[in-house]
């Protein structure tokens, strides 16, 4: 009771205290704590929110934001649009090419991390790191690794003679490959980090009792792994497919969405239709598709999982 | 069991098991581990050593071939250089640093405050709040960021520093009242009573009491705001439109796609960009795990 004795000496001397010591009652004081922020989330999240609504209905044209009423024709002439399907494509492919790396390469890493050995704190520190650094430096450090003509990475093949000639990682075959690469780098810690979480909580009786059914390791995973980490994979797939399939530097940075279209996913075409393009109209249409995607796939997807029997799980 | 791969190759485990004396058994196994430990700290550490490495040796070792792996040479020519042709550099610097402690600081002191109010208080219209709160975390940027950036310039708040501060409260401040109030929901609430018995008021509870047992949790919450404003592009490049208001993604972007890019001032300016990130983490890490086991993730 060392702290709380502490805690309270404190109270008496602390010198904001008049300022704190004024007393309400108890409802209002929870609305007045809570006010800044709904104050915040209106100006910055709600109110840009429906002005991105209705500036999709608008035509605007230069810095000048002349708006002009245009009503649905911004939708139909996107979803005529074949750079449209081609971005859309492209952002399905970017997501489902990260994700499912990251997930399995995050769990074999997380299982080989649980296991005990000298060290283990500090290769785990090293694992996740890849996580804080910031995208440009991450980017930047591969665009020097894979460049074609002073790339470590394509003098270490040329010297061991695998290739002939250097690849070129960002040419129009490669690069959406190497954004895929780049991103499972990134953010493959992320998965680590829950089932780490995750796997720690398990009860070690579990293997115990499959060890005495005869199973060895293989089974073990199959049978009590795999079925232990499946709320958390349904919750981790989730989430990874919408931050993925919004995210917009990593490749915007690695690629500028090229060579062509190669990489444009809809994030990048958003961004060149407003700040290339000067297409506020056309860019806030893009964006509000594509936030009905994620959002009518996203709910699919966890209804689908209630319904077969999933339970909520805290992430 | 049904009789399928994974039987199968329980069945091959088992017998390799028996045909091998245990010991080797146990030593391959040991090898293995070993070897897939330090295949995953070359490919998690590697660009990042490469990029250290690349920074510290001269102009002309950089393009040799085959490349050295290990530098013949150091030398802190690039970092000079850097300083002396590309002084920019150090504002974006500035201007990073300025945006991301403003970003932090109304983070906790906004995120503490509502995280508390939802925790501990019950009035209408709480639930939806809470939901709703959630539902932000998991808007696109890209959705906000064009009538932001016009809002913004109405305001007259592009090219401020609190003005893309501001703009980063979008995300953090949900992720924050998100890991926050499952920190305040662990903590009893017979401290505060203790506390308020003693004469303290709610706040004083809340500030002497509440605050300091939630620590990890703040910690957890002030690295992430930190880092989303160290490492944000698309904000920074909508609402920092003059060059000497720039942050560092934006303002790096910029002179790293030069023509002719000299590759070891690139690699020294991206090691300034990741020592403070490598310190703070190396700092936090116990509590960052902590935090984002919690009630966290984030993206």
């Amino acid at each position: 009771m060392s702290t709380i004795r502490r805690q309270r000496k404190r109270l008496v001397r602390g010198v904001t205290d008049r300022l704190l010591n004024w007393r309400m009652e108890e409802n209002r004081l929870g609305w007045l704590l809570i006010l800044p922020t709904l104050v915040v989330f209106a100006s910055i999240v709600f109110f840009p929110l429906l002005y991105s609504i209705y500036l999709s209905f608008h035509s605007t044209s230069g810095f000048g934001m002349t708006l002009s009423w245009v009503g649905v024709e911004n939708y139909v002439r996107l979803l005529g649009q074949d750079v449209f399907w081609q971005s859309l494509k492209n952002n399905v492919l970017w997501t489902i090419g990260t994700v499912s790396v990251q997930l399995v390469l995050g769990v074999a890493v997380a299982l080989l991390l649980h296991k005990s050995f000298a060290g283990r704190n500090t290769v785990r520190g090293a694992a996740l790191f890849p996580y804080m650094v910031p995208t440009i430096v991450a980017v930047f450090n591969f665009r020097w690794i894979f460049n074609a003509t002073y790339g470590v990475f394509n003098s270490i093949l040329l010297m061991i003679g695998v290739v002939q000639e250097p690849i070129s990682f960002f040419g129009y075959d490669l690069a959406m490959a190497s954004a895929v690469m780049l991103g499972v780098w990134r953010f493959t810690p992320f998965v680590v980090i829950t089932v780490l979480a995750r796997l720690q909580t398990i009860p070690p009786s579990l293997y115990e009792a499959a060890q005495l059914d005869g199973a060895y390791k293989i089974a073990q995973f199959r049978y009590v792994t795999l079925p232990q980490l499946y709320n958390i994979l349904v919750i981790v797939i989730l989430l990874r497919a919408v931050w993925m399939f919004r995210k917009f530097a990593p490749i915007y940075l690695l690629t500028g969405g090229g060579p062509g279209t190669a990489t444009q996913t809809l994030p990048i075409y958003a961004y060149i239709e407003a700040y290339t393009g000067l297409r506020f109209g056309f860019a806030a249409t893009i964006a509000n598709v594509m936030f009905v995607i994620l959002m009518t796939v996203g709910l699919l997807y966890l209804r689908r999982y209630y319904n077969a029997g999933g339970t909520d799980v805290e992430a | 069991m049904k009789l399928n791969i994974t039987n199968i190759s329980n069945d091959l485990e088992q017998r390799l098991r028996d045909s091998v004396p245990d010991r080797v058994y146990a030593l391959t196994g040991r090898g293995l581990m070993w070897g897939l430990i330090a295949a995953v700290l070359v490919y998690s550490l590697f660009p990042l050593v490469w990029m250290a490495i690349t920074s510290l040796q001269p102009e002309v070792h950089l393009f040799t071939r085959p490349p050295e792996v290990v530098p013949q040479k150091w030398s802190l020519q690039h970092y000079f250089a850097l300083w002396e042709t590309n002084r920019e550099f150090f504002f974006y610097y500035r201007n990073s640093v300025i945006v991301s402690v403003l970003a932090t600081t109304a983070t906790i002191v906004l995120g503490t405050l509502a995280a508390y109010s939802i925790s501990r208080f019950e009035y209408r219209g709480k639930e939806f709040l809470d939901n709703s709160i959630l539902l932000v975390y998991m808007f696109p940027a890209i959705v906000l960021v064009v009538p932001l950036g016009i809002l913004m310039n109405d305001y007259g708040l592009t090219n401020t520093w609190y003005g893309l501060a501001l703009v980063y409260l979008t995300f953090a401040l949900p992720f924050s009242i998100w890991v926050l109030r499952e920190f305040f929901n662990g903590i009893p609430y017979s401290l505060e009573e203790a506390a308020m018995i003693d004469g303290a008021s709610r706040m004083q509870a809340f500030v002497y009491v509440v605050l300091p047992n939630a620590l990890p949790g703040i910690i957890a919450t002030a690295i992430f705001t930190w880092s989303l404003a160290w490492n944000d592009f698309l904000y920074a490049s909508v609402i920092m439109s003059q060059n000497n208001m720039q942050t560092l993604p934006v303002g790096l972007n910029q002179m790293l796609n030069s023509a002719n890019p000299p590759w070891g001032q690139f690699m020294a300016a991206n090691t300034l960009v990741t020592i403070p990130v490598l310190v703070l983490y190396i700092l936090v890490q116990d509590y960052l795990v902590e935090g984002f086991g919690a009630g966290g993730v984030k993206g």
